[in-house]
């Protein structure tokens, strides 16, 4: 089975696909694909077989995206809570992830030609060794794609993330290159695993739960929650078009909601300038003194972030080059 | 150029303008249904007593300890009914409530929230918590008007924040920023003892009420686990609403990941 699949809708799929795209579409879609075991008990079949059911679905999901415009998809592959199911699933689970990802390797050519960068987000460290290195090497390989992005959360959970970010500050103040008070919602943001990619507008959780289960606390806040009952393996086209067009409805709120936080940051980043100015200078503040601070605290950031990068980059490096 | 675009630009159109109509006719209905409700009242007296929320959440298999309300725009300006839903849910025996709105419109309505609390008949102390931008807590304690001061057992304990914006992902930040300066290893222990929320237990319900559904950044770290629902608007918002987002909760089965 492959990652890119395509197909050929129906008259009636590609009307509505062509009415939903006359207005906003998500640029950013987050998936909770729940509903796998479920699925397979209802089939009678065992849980690994709803979990390959589930990747194709996944697959099929990404190909309705691409032809609605959506060009990130973040799924919810396997949480760190996961590691907790019994050893035979995760196992299970591992294989497959194993299989997909020497797959993805083989067709290459085919996600150049489609554009297409996958990342992982989540605790690689907490992989089996041979995923770790499957995974790094995926990465890499289509790292300089950049038509549509799959974001797949392994071993991944919110806090966690939010924690490792979390330290990531605290060993740059530690090491000098930050101040402490450079650190803002801003930069704790751009130290997430989710950097360089926007926050998700439309968030689905399939099968009929109504929790986000540690999945982007962080990143979801203004997006529009879409929870249905249909179990992920079932998860038709016309769900995701009753989703967009759900999200379409609520748009101009949430969009209006999003500003308005993002301007809210900005206020609070040049008071904590302004405080910062007051406490070097004593009152004799000028707008000079706040400018050149701000530029500095800019140039710290910026070289920080690009440290920050380029560690990531030589920790895929390492583990893609590990021999088994 | 596409000759079809404008058919589907109408189409398009078509299918929200029908969406909103059907939902307005929705809308008058609950409206008149409402009136009706107002009308009953005046004659009967409606609120609901204790003993029948206490019976009612008996029938229940769990309740949850926290309750968060998430006011949208214009929601958090009936602050009267948002009393009404908390002495529902402090009669269910919920523990914890937190208010949230995006803008800090309850921050600034905290006057009245303690005078409504104050007016609402339930038998419990409310601590009325707000925080400000160095987490330490602005604290008021509200006694409901029945509360009887001879009675043996303490009365109940009720803890109510007030959030905005800032209490979610900037109390991150801050928090981040205060234990960057320690340098020590960070944990999850460590972060949530830097938190606006601390001792308290993380939110299990969240409602959000207003229209889109989303938690609009509400408590960011806290709602892991949290079950969501909806609400259309306060003002329509129905003791018999709030009883069937208790059921539904009540009949979750959470796995924690297994």
């Amino acid at each position: 089975m492959t990652w890119i699949v395509e197909q050929d809708r129906t008259w009636a799929e590609w009307a509505a696909l062509r009415i939903l795209r006359v207005g906003p579409v998500p640029n950013h879609l987050a998936i909770i694909m729940d509903g796998n075991r479920r699925f397979a008990r209802k089939e009678h079949k065992d849980a690994l077989a709803g979990h390959t059911r589930g990747f194709h679905k996944l697959t099929e999901v990404l190909c309705w995206c691409r032809d609605l415009g959506i060009n990130e998809v973040t799924a919810y592959a396997f949480s760190i809570e996961n590691f907790k199911r019994s050893k035979q699933e995760v196992d299970g689970l591992m294989d497959l992830a194993a299989e997909k990802f020497a797959k993805l390797l083989e067709e290459k050519e085919k996600l150049e030609k489609h554009g297409v960068c996958i990342r992982v987000i989540g605790d690689l460290n907490l992989l089996p060794q041979r995923i770790k290195k499957l995974t790094g090497e995926a990465i890499l390989a289509t790292r300089h794609n950049t038509k549509c992005f799959l974001n797949l959360a392994l071993a991944y959970t919110s806090r966690d993330e939010i924690c490792s970010a979390m330290n990531e500050l605290s060993q740059g103040v530690a090491e000098g290159q930050l101040m402490t008070s450079d650190i803002s919602e801003e930069l704790l943001e751009k130290c997430l695993h989710t950097r360089g990619s926007r926050d998700p507008d439309l968030l689905v959780r399939t099968s009929g739960e109504v929790r986000l289960s540690d999945f982007l606390l962080w990143q979801s806040g203004f997006s529009c929650l879409f929870f249905t009952k249909v179990l992920w393996p079932e998860f038709t086209i016309w769900h995701l078009f009753g989703a967009v067009f759900y999200y379409q409805r609520h748009y101009h709120t949430l969009t209006a909601a999003r500003q308005e936080c993002l301007a809210l940051r900005q206020c609070m980043v040049e008071e904590s300038d302004i405080e910062c100015c007051h406490t070097k200078y004593g009152d004799k503040v000028s707008q000079e003194h706040i400018g050149a601070h701000a530029s500095a605290r800019k140039e710290r950031i910026e070289n920080f972030l690009a440290k920050l990068h380029e560690q990531k980059l030589y920790y895929l490096q390492q583990i893609s080059n590990t021999s088994d | 150029m596409d000759i079809l675009l404008p058919v589907f630009q109408l189409l398009y159109f078509v299918a929200h303008f029908l969406a909103s109509l059907a939902l307005s006719v929705i809308d008058t209905f609950h409206d008149l249904h409402h009136l009706l409700l107002r009308l009953y009242s005046f004659f009967v007296p409606t609120a609901i007593p204790a003993c029948r929320l206490q019976a009612d959440a008996a029938q229940l298999k769990k309740v949850p300890q926290h309750l968060g309300l998430v006011c949208v725009g214009q929601q958090a300006q009936h602050i009267a009914q948002l009393s009404t839903v908390i002495s529902w849910a402090v009669g269910y025996g919920i523990r914890f409530i937190s208010l949230y709105d995006a803008h800090g419109t309850l921050k600034h309505n905290r006057p009245v929230i303690l005078k409504a609390l104050q007016k609402s008949s339930s038998d419990a102390v409310y601590n009325v918590l707000s925080y400000d931008h160095s987490c330490s807590p602005e604290r008021d304690v509200i006694a409901g008007m029945s509360i009887k001061t001879d009675s043996d057992s303490p009365p109940q304990n009720i803890t109510v924040n007030l959030l905005s914006l800032e209490d979610g992902r900037g109390n991150l930040a801050s928090a981040a920023k205060i234990l960057s300066t320690t340098g020590c290893k960070i944990t999850m222990s460590l972060i949530e003892s830097h938190l606006v929320t601390r001792g308290q237990p993380d939110p299990d319900v969240v409602i959000t009420i207003g229209d889109p559904f989303a938690s609009l950044a509400f408590l960011p770290w806290q709602i892991r686990l949290s079950e969501f629902f909806v609400a259309p608007s306060l003002s329509r918002f129905e003791y018999s609403d709030f009883q069937t987002i208790l059921k539904k909760y009540s009949r979750c089965e959470q796995r924690f990941g297994k």
